[in-house]
């Protein structure tokens, strides 16, 4: 189902809202929005969970030997 | 123009490090890869796909290092520019492989809205993929869904919510406006939630937040 073109463009806003890159003005039409629309509301939540999950992903571990052959190299370069 | 008005403060390891670089202290580069390695290497593991590729990347960047060091002069951070360095072969990279880039449209990418429909509840998304083992399954799933981001966006990505760079970091890195970063950051960000919705729909039906 397609959003009206005022949700629409709330949820172009979403990321600026959640980094606080709004300006204040923007960011409280916003919020009224979100109070005033569940559907919008409940994007935002999940957006906002979205965010936070993807940012605790985690690293894998370097693979052994790799840093010291780096300095190697680095050394070989730095001559 | 007094030169050193237009230097930034560095992270004070970066700092110590340039400081014996300049002194003429080979080792100092060295020390470089002892702090930016695992760093980098992660970075190139999410750019590139696999783990010879984020090898070969971090060697590009580290050979760089050495050759363009001497011209540092501090008008950005040490970190900013090592990370230049690094997008730029994994930009290089990614021409050599020739494929087109595709592009992701907000259009395709919003959630469904239905005002007549009944009031969708909130999922919860909140589990932290790195809590415990038994997540790691969804770790893998995500992990696979940001590889499936068009470069250009998992780079802005990357750099944004994986190595914790602000907008203007970020556009200082890729030499792209504030604007282009805040676009591409949110459409990747749009994508990655649909995965994650589709993820939980096929897991925890139901559950998967409108999507």
């Amino acid at each position: 189902v397609s959003a009206p073109s005022h949700c629409r463009e709330y949820f172009e806003r979403l990321s600026e809202f959640l980094d606080g890159e709004l300006d204040q003005m923007t960011a409280e039409d916003l919020e009224k929005h979100m109070n005033d629309c569940p559907e919008c509301r409940v994007c935002l939540e999940n957006f906002r969970q979205s965010v936070d999950v993807y940012k605790c992903v985690g690293d894998e571990p370097i693979p052994d030997g790799f840093v010291d052959a780096l300095k190697d190299f680095i050394r070989r370069e730095t001559k | 123009m007094n030169e050193t008005a237009r230097q930034v403060s560095q992270e004070p390891e970066d700092q110590t490090i340039l400081d014996r670089y300049k002194a003429g202290d080979n080792d100092a580069v060295g020390d470089l890869a002892d702090r930016y390695a695992s760093r980098l290497y992660n970075f190139g593991l999410r750019m590139c796909g696999n783990p010879e590729d984020a090898q070969d990347m971090v060697q590009d960047t580290f050979l760089n290092i050495v050759r363009y060091l001497k011209g540092f002069r501090g008008e950005t951070k040490l970190r900013n520019w090592i990370y230049r360095l690094a997008s730029t072969a994994c930009i290089r990279k990614r021409r050599g492989k020739n494929r087109p880039e595709r592009e992701l449209s907000l259009e395709e990418l919003r959630p469904p809205h239905d005002h007549d429909g009944p009031t969708p509840d909130i999922p919860d998304w909140s589990t932290c993929p790195a809590d415990s083992l038994v997540n790691s399954e969804l770790r893998d799933h995500l992990k696979t869904a940001v590889g499936r981001l068009p470069h250009k966006y998992r780079l802005v990505f990357n750099l944004r919510d994986l190595e914790g760079f602000s907008t203007n970091e970020a556009a200082e890195i890729l030499e792209l406006s504030p604007q282009a970063i805040k676009t591409r950051l949110h459409r990747a960000r749009a994508f990655l939630r649909n995965e994650l919705a589709d993820y939980y729909q096929e897991h925890h039906g139901g559950n998967g937040g409108g999507a």
